[in-house]
């Protein structure tokens, strides 16, 4: 939690969902992150260890589920919340297990914003 | 055996009678001829005697002339009268002793030797004295008179005498001896008579009795025939004729029996013949029982013939109510099929009418009616048979429908993705743009504001102005419904977790029930609260295993269904809503281990079309804007495919409309 500022981090390969997340998170406050591909938000991940993730699961090469477990040995600290578009999409023990991970999966589209941002916050509280 | 000849027995009979009574008569007729004899001797002997006396007369008469010559002494006298008186009394003689030589008596017989030696003296003596007279000597004539003549007259007196005594004794011998031999003859003739009566008594008694007895051992016979015993047979009698009657009944007897027996095989071999035409008829019978269809045979007047069980079940007629009758008095919605069996009969062909559909109360059924004419039948008909296919139909339909959803699940599994993700974007942006239009909590809306040099209430005031906080959640609300479309179309796939839970189908229907009730107050347009619900729920219904979520969204889909339809029946007849109603049922079925519900509206009902799309995906009778067109599908594919449940719908224009979930008791793998 250097500066304060807390780091959220939004992977989806769509544009347009990304930018609608960056512009509804950076109204509130957050220092948005970015990334297209599972594999550049792990280096995104290592290098500004941001508090949040935002993770979509259907993504070019890695996909979100595997980006989550692989993060856990390089950020255990960050939290994540699922949101995807597949709607046969079910969370298996592994990723049930984890703590820093929202139990819930937020299907898109996401029909109330604040829901994924109070989300966000109670699992930061609990982690630290 | 003829020798036991009857007639033979009456010959002889008749014969020993004839002789008998011949023999009498011969005896009667020989007695008499014996009577005539005695008869005619005891004549004989008077004419004898009489002679006697003539003769006697005849000599005294000589004498006494004699004597009247000798005493008159006249010559002359001599020469005429005593030469007559002596000629009369020899003629006399001569014939007494002719006549009674040709007697032969025995005892006479020597009498008139004596008189015959008797006489040459008595006529010398009598012609010596003649002589005398003649010439004169009247003392020696006197003289010769009263001693030789005397003597030889004594003699001849005596002798006749004696001739008159035996003659007396032999008539009184005749006489006696004919009543003798008459007495003889009389018993003699009268015990043969009566023994020829005895004997012909005997022989008729016996005849008698050898005809009656066979007579009365043949009625008797002919008695117990007369009664059935044909095992009868009359004995020997012991007289030819009744054993000729004897055997020529025996035979007529005989060839009765075996008539009979003949009979009685012929009537056994048709009684088993008739058992095993009765015996096929039977497994024909159970064969057309056995079979699923209803099986109805009628002629060619429409008169049923035949019933078999299935139809029995179906009419809830026994074959004794419905046999003989007219077809369509007995299945009057079945009237107009009789044309058919006419036109099948007429033609000679198979004559099928595929789905026909008809109500039994408010239930819709489907049936096939094939009319097969009776073409080897000696009379003219036909068969008629009626398979109720309703569950089939729904079945089919249920099939259908899965697939059609099936495939729209897969096709939304497929592009879910693909939509949602641009719909995320445009929602999602849509959100932001809102925000950041009227949102004055958000610092960054105020500092983005200050920023350009305006007040951000002056930009709330502008979006309101221009009202473009509704465009944005119009937006959303055409977003919504997207995603709406597409989550209702995921749910056409299998996966959807197994019904693990027991729930109470009675709450989840009252929860239902509440949950329309503040449903009404969000969004539409009809008043849940207003429409009167009547419940029947049987007692001890068991808990269902199921996935109440769905259940409860299956539920809400038809209670949001038939109200709108009873709600746009009523305003288009302009009522009032106090009509309308639901009727929910709940029951179980405990031949199919099924729990049933029935939610029945009252509202405009459906046609045949409708019916047939009421499940398909897409498929609405509402604005676009209103509904998606899958509500009842999703329903239909909870129940059928994510519970192994059935649903379908009754209807008729008119008439509401029922829905009916079927869901099974026991957990099944899905």
């Amino acid at each position: 939690m250097s500066n304060g500022v807390r780091k959220l981090l939004i992977i989806d390969d769509d544009f347009i969902i990304r930018q609608s997340l960056i512009e509804y998170f950076e109204d509130r406050s957050w220092y948005v992150l970015s990334a297209e591909t599972a594999e550049d938000a792990i280096e995104i991940v290592s290098r500004e260890k941001p508090n949040a993730a935002i993770v979509d699961i259907r993504l070019p090469g890695m996909n979100g589920s595997e980006f989550v477990l692989a993060v856990q040995k390089i950020h255990p600290d960050m939290v994540s919340i699922i949101c995807t578009g597949s709607p046969d999409f079910f969370m298996g023990d592994e990723l049930k297990s984890l703590e820093n991970l929202y139990p819930e999966i937020f299907m898109k589209p996401i029909r109330d914003l604040s829901l994924v941002d109070s989300a966000l916050l109670s699992m930061m509280k609990k982690i630290i | 055996m003829r020798e036991n000849s009857l007639r033979r027995r009456l010959i002889f009979f008749f014969s020993i009678f004839f002789t008998l009574v011949t023999l009498a008569v011969l005896i009667g007729i020989s007695f008499s001829h014996f009577a005539n004899r005695s008869l005619k001797d005891s004549q004989a002997t008077s004419i004898q005697m009489e002679r006697n006396y003539e003769l006697r007369l005849k000599w005294l008469t000589l004498i006494s002339d004699i004597d009247y010559a000798l005493h008159t002494k006249q010559n002359y006298l001599i020469s005429i009268r005593l030469a007559s008186s002596k000629a009369v009394f020899i003629e006399s003689l001569n014939r007494y002793i002719e006549e009674e030589s040709s007697r032969l008596s025995d005892t006479s017989i020597g009498y008139i030797e004596d008189f015959e030696a008797l006489k040459p003296s008595l006529i010398n003596e009598i012609d010596l004295i003649f002589s005398l007279m003649e010439e004169g000597e009247w003392v020696e004539a006197q003289l010769r008179r009263h001693t030789e003549l005397n003597f030889l007259q004594r003699t001849f007196n005596s002798k006749l005498t004696l001739l008159t005594l035996n003659l007396e004794e032999e008539r009184s011998k005749i006489v006696e001896q004919g009543s003798k031999l008459q007495g003889i003859i009389r018993f003699v003739s009268l015990s043969i008579f009566i023994l020829a009566i005895m004997a012909a008594i005997v022989s008729l008694i016996n005849v008698m009795r050898k005809v009656l007895e066979p007579i009365n051992r043949l009625v008797y016979l002919a008695e117990l025939v007369s009664t059935g015993d044909f095992k009868q047979r009359a004995t020997s009698y012991g007289t030819v004729e009744m054993d000729t009657l004897g055997f020529t009944l025996n035979q007529m007897l005989e060839r009765i029996e075996n008539q009979i027996s003949d009979l009685n095989d012929s009537i056994a071999s048709q009684k088993e013949a008739e058992l095993k035409l009765t015996e096929a008829r039977k497994f024909i019978l159970d064969i057309i029982d056995s079979m699923p269809s209803v099986i109805i045979g009628v002629n060619s007047e429409g008169i049923i013939t035949l019933w078999n069980k299935e139809a029995e079940n179906m009419f809830s007629l026994t074959p004794q109510n419905v046999i003989g009758k007219q077809f369509s008095e007995v299945i009057p919605r079945l009237s107009k099929e009789l044309d058919i069996v006419k036109k099948a009969i007429k033609s000679n062909t198979k004559l099928i009418q595929n789905k026909k559909s008809y109500f039994d109360g408010d239930e819709q059924h489907f049936e096939d009616i094939i009319v097969y004419p009776l073409l080897n039948s000696s009379e003219k008909g036909a068969v008629i048979r009626i398979d109720n296919i309703t569950n089939r139909i729904r079945i089919e339909e249920m099939m259908i429908q899965s697939e059609k959803m099936l495939s729209v699940g897969g096709l939304a599994a497929g592009m879910a993705h693909e939509i949602n993700n641009p719909l995320g974007g445009m929602m999602q942006t849509a959100s932001v743009l809102n925000e950041r239009l009227t949102d004055p909590s958000l610092e960054a809306n105020i500092r983005a504001a200050k920023k350009v040099g305006v007040e951000f209430n002056d930009i709330i005031s502008y979006v309101n102005a221009r009202k473009i906080g509704d465009m944005v959640s119009r937006i959303n609300d055409s977003g919504r419904r997207a995603a709406e479309i597409v989550s209702n179309m995921l749910s056409f796939s299998k996966s959807g977790g197994d019904p693990t839970s027991l729930y109470s189908m009675s709450e989840i229907i009252d929860r239902c029930i509440r949950l329309s009730e503040i449903d009404y107050n969000l969004k539409k347009n009809y008043d849940f609260r207003k429409i009167h619900i009547e419940k029947e729920y049987e007692d001890h219904i068991p808990d269902v295993p199921c996935d109440r979520g769905k259940i409860q969204q299956v539920l809400m889909n038809i209670f949001r269904n038939g109200s709108e339809a009873m709600c746009c029946k009523n305003r288009e007849s302009d009522t009032s809503n106090a009509d309308m109603r639901f009727m929910i049922r709940l029951a179980y079925e405990e031949n199919h281990d099924m729990l049933r519900v029935e939610i029945e509206d009252n509202g405009p009902g459906m046609d045949e079309e409708l019916k047939k799309r009421i499940f398909e995906p897409f498929f609405t009778t509402k604005p676009t804007d209103k509904g998606t067109g899958l509500g009842l599908s999703v329903s239909y594919f909870i129940i059928t495919e994510n519970h192994n449940g059935e649903m379908y719908v009754e209807s008729a224009p008119g008439f509401g409309a029922k829905f009916v979930i079927k869901l099974p008791c026991k957990r099944s793998p899905v």
